[in-house]
């Protein structure tokens, strides 16, 4: 299983951001557009071209799956998207991995800055 | 207009994904704001190349045509150069046959034909001369060139 996981690994921009979105509930399309946007703060826009070609990769790869939630009031046209067990396990191992990137990195970006000061 | 060039974009995506999402990339473009339709447009451009181009391994296809078009230039510059003073000996025929003043070549050819004729007439001149000669020569009778040539008999 780790194998598997670790042969996901690393996450692109785009499918990230999409997990992400995907971590906290179901969402449609719109909705991962959206929910990327606010978790970037505004620095990462998604287009629908780029989100379907990661959602057709993702969910090949059995990390995002199409979930039975509708609304009635909804857009019809409108598809809903979850995450998959095995998919918060691959953004689990992506997210430590970024933590360990984030830790290496932290005492050679900070070391100019104390000097200075 | 926007949402028909849209529209256009969405069913020129592959038959497998147009199917799949081009509803909801079509239901996104209706509530996005309408200034970011020119922002989607290009999104859908980008998705489009990616979509015919990159999924479809298409261009796999598209570089092995440029290295196969690529090999076949290098090979005809290659054959042209080894074949250069065959092809310019070849030309220089044509162009000389080509641009000689008319009755030139013909004139030629005559002046040709008369020294060979001239040639063979003095061939022909020559080998009747050679059986004349050997006519007038004395032939030796057969008996005699027999036993001149026969070895001595033995004596008994």
């Amino acid at each position: 299983m780790k194998d598997e996981i670790k042969a996901q690994l690393p996450l692109a921009p785009a499918a990230l951001h999409i997990l992400l979105a995907l971590a906290a509930e179901d969402r449609h399309g719109y909705g991962i557009l959206q929910e990327a946007f606010r978790q970037s703060q505004g620095h990462y826009k998604l287009g629908p071209g780029t989100l379907y070609d990661n959602l057709d990769k993702l969910m090949n790869r059995g990390l995002v799956a199409e979930s039975a939630r509708r609304t009635a009031k909804e857009d019809p046209r409108r598809r809903y998207y979850r995450l998959t067990e095995f998919g918060r396990r691959v953004l689990a191992a992506d997210l430590d991995r970024l933590r360990a990137v984030v830790k290496t990195a932290s005492p050679h970006l900070s070391e100019p800055e104390a000097k200075r000061t | 207009m926007k949402k028909f060039l849209y529209r256009i974009l969405v069913r020129s995506h592959p038959r497998r994904f147009r199917e799949q999402f081009g509803d909801e990339m079509l239901s996104i473009f209706d509530e996005v704001a309408p200034e970011s339709s020119t922002a989607l447009i290009a999104d859908g451009v980008s998705s489009l190349v990616r979509q015919r181009i990159v999924r479809s391994n298409l261009w796999k296809m598209a570089c092995g045509a440029v290295v196969s078009a690529c090999v076949i230039c290098i090979w005809a510059i290659g054959i042209r150069y080894a074949l250069e003073p065959s092809l310019e000996l070849v030309m220089k025929q044509t162009m000389r046959l080509q641009w000689a003043p008319p009755g030139a070549a013909q004139r030629l050819d005559r002046d040709e034909f008369q020294r060979e004729a001239a040639a063979a007439v003095a061939i022909l001149a020559e080998s009747r001369r050679e059986d004349e000669h050997k006519r007038r020569q004395p032939l030796v009778p057969p008996r005699q060139i027999r036993s001149s040539t026969l070895p001595p008999a033995p004596r008994t």
